[in-house]
């Protein structure tokens, strides 16, 4: 598992500086692979290894889907995008299919994400899943 | 042939179900309402994928050629995901988010300020100063006390630094450089905070 993450994370698309600076134990911490000064970069990480809900509507199978609910819940719904993915992904057994009957992932990935923003008001309609708060009491 | 293979993300996401699965994560009680009331709206989403993604045969108690335990629990009966098994794992997927989650980007590096030195203010609404990079809550890979967010981060990562009582690593956005397009694509940058020795084990500094 680590020596994929390792192996995934090698990728320039998604980070600079693993192997190199870093380097991920057995228990998953991450170690110094050489002295470095303070000041110095250690670690890089690029859009590719950052999951984000832009993920989830880029999705092949439930992109679109997604999309429309976020349009109609509004502001915040991109935690509830990330754990559906993440359920899916589950589901999926970590896999996708190379190939989808109607796909349009790539122009999908490659359009900018559109939801409706709303404020978060105390008379939001009952659809509305105040998940700005969802999110911000995550920590 | 096989028209399946591992998908983009699938080393983060399964290295974040590996932890999960090993230490479930509680939901808030103060959110579980929320997430029982996001749950119904998103289902359909999960039982089509769990209904496209399973293979008779390939799916099948004792002939399972299933290599994940739970996957191979869940569809053991030959029947695939029940309703049951996939609100569980839905609800566990929201347990991994919630407790997994960036809520927002680390600061922004201060522009003039030295290497480890961040911009007080506002945190940035993006991860990145491009005008493509992502934004809104992320999940980062689970590099243990260096990406973790703020509440499971600075208790593990305190916890291990022993007497080093603070991190040695701090992490933050690329400012917008004033000339040049230099760090764009970036989305998080992690500066030794001081001289940090081979073979140290690198922690966020809170």
């Amino acid at each position: 598992m680590l020596a994929i993450l390792t192996e995934w994370l090698k990728d320039t698309t998604r980070s600079v500086g693993i192997g190199s600076n870093v380097v991920l134990a057995a228990s998953g911490d991450a170690l110094a692979a050489r002295s470095v000064e303070a000041g110095e970069t250690l670690l890089e990480l690029r859009s590719g290894a950052c999951l984000t809900a832009r993920a989830a509507y880029a999705d092949r199978e439930m992109g679109r889907d997604l999309q429309e609910i976020a349009a109609q819940v509004g502001p915040g719904f991109d935690t509830v995008a990330l754990a559906t993915l993440c359920a899916v992904e589950r589901v999926r057994g970590f896999e996708a299919e190379t190939w989808y009957a109607g796909s349009t992932a790539a122009e999908q990935a490659a359009a900018p994400r559109t939801m409706r923003k709303e404020p978060c008001t105390s008379t939001a309609s009952r659809r509305h899943i105040c998940t700005a708060h969802l999110a911000n009491g995550a920590q | 042939m096989s028209l399946a293979q591992a998908s983009v993300w699938s080393p983060l996401t399964s290295a974040h179900w590996a932890e999960e699965t090993l230490n479930p994560s509680a939901i808030d009680p103060e959110l579980l309402p929320l997430v029982q009331q996001a749950m119904p709206l998103v289902m359909p989403q999960v039982e089509l994928a769990a209904r496209r993604a399973w293979v008779p045969g390939k799916m099948d108690g004792a002939r399972s050629q299933l290599s994940d335990p739970w996957e191979r629990a869940a569809t053991d009966d030959g029947a695939g995901f029940s309703r049951v098994e996939l609100e569980e794992v839905l609800t566990a997927a929201f347990g991994l988010v919630l407790a997994r989650q960036w809520t927002a980007p680390p600061p922004e590096f201060a522009p003039a300020g030295g290497g480890a030195a961040l911009a007080r203010g506002d945190v940035p609404a993006r991860w990145g100063f491009g005008d493509g990079a992502p934004e809104g809550p992320a999940l980062l890979p689970p590099l243990a006390g260096l990406l973790e967010p703020e509440a499971a981060g600075a208790a593990e990562g305190e916890a291990a630094a022993g007497g080093e009582g603070e991190g040695n690593v701090v992490l933050g956005v690329p400012p917008r450089p004033a000339v040049g397009s230099l760090g764009e694509g970036v989305c998080v940058r992690c500066v030794a905070a001081r001289r940090i020795e081979r073979g140290e084990r690198l922690v966020r500094r809170a």
